[in-house]
């Protein structure tokens, strides 16, 4: 079973871990941006579940490591 | 019957990728011609990720390599798309697209280099992908496409995919 995070737990991470980022929803994507580094794979979930999907885990881990939060990400969040 | 141990946990594969996209934007035809762009592909306790390292901005899943580099292909191409989308001119897209690639995600790039060293010493089974030199140049090409240059082979996607080996 994939592992999954809901998105409003990443959203807060974000908010706590890269204050000030930016996050803006494409057709296929979220894309968040933080200091000059944009991660742009960030899924939006399912057709019709979309207020606070579950989101897998691999992605959270490539995000904080691009944008260089992945300690304070770590704090927040269940990465393994 | 003798059962194949499924790689360990952990289990990092290095791949350099060349992917040539034709696509459309606002009043252009486009080809970009991405040629060895970095990923990692490893294999978590969930399934294996296919991790950018450039572009860094990107990851994919997938039940194995194949599957999770098919994924990831498919995602680079949508970031392609969701970039023509917001773009209002050629050399938009094209800032736009050689910034997308060109982003490194640092938090991956020891860990290919050691992958490609495991790749160089024979320890991985590289079965099912070619090799290629892990310092093969990076680049990215973003041109106009003429439309008498537009033929049916642009509905076809095209790749390379292989291992990155360590000199």
């Amino acid at each position: 079973m994939p592992r999954v995070l809901r998105l409003k737990d990443i959203w807060a991470m974000l908010d706590v871990c890269a204050p000030g980022h930016q996050r803006r929803q494409t057709d296929h994507a979220w894309r968040v941006t933080f200091n000059g580094r944009t991660y742009a794979t960030l899924p939006l979930g399912p057709h019709g579940r979309r207020e606070n999907p579950d989101i897998e885990t691999g992605h959270v881990r490539a995000m904080v490591r691009h944008l260089q939060i992945a300690g304070c990400a770590a704090r927040q969040l269940d990465l393994a | 019957m003798t059962e194949i141990p499924s790689p360990a946990i952990g289990t990092a594969l290095p791949f350099l990728f060349t992917y040539r996209d034709t696509l459309f934007g606002p009043g252009f035809v486009v080809h970009v011609e991405a040629r060895n762009g970095r990923a990692l592909c490893v294999r978590e306790a969930d399934q294996w990720w296919m991790y950018g390292v450039n572009p860094g901005g990107m990851a994919a899943p997938g039940a194995d390599p194949h599957a999770a580099h098919a994924a990831f292909r498919k995602a680079f191409k949508h970031v392609l798309i969701d970039i023509a989308h917001e773009v209002h001119a050629f050399d938009e897209f094209k800032a736009a697209v050689e910034t997308f690639f060109g982003e490194t995600n640092e938090g991956y790039v020891s860990e290919w280099a050691a992958a490609a060293e495991t790749i160089r010493q024979g320890r991985i089974d590289t079965t099912g992908f070619d090799i290629a030199p892990a310092s093969s140049p990076r680049s990215i090409a973003v041109t106009i496409k003429a439309l008498d240059k537009i033929d049916a082979d642009d509905n076809t996607a095209d790749l390379e995919v292989r291992y990155a080996e360590a000199a």
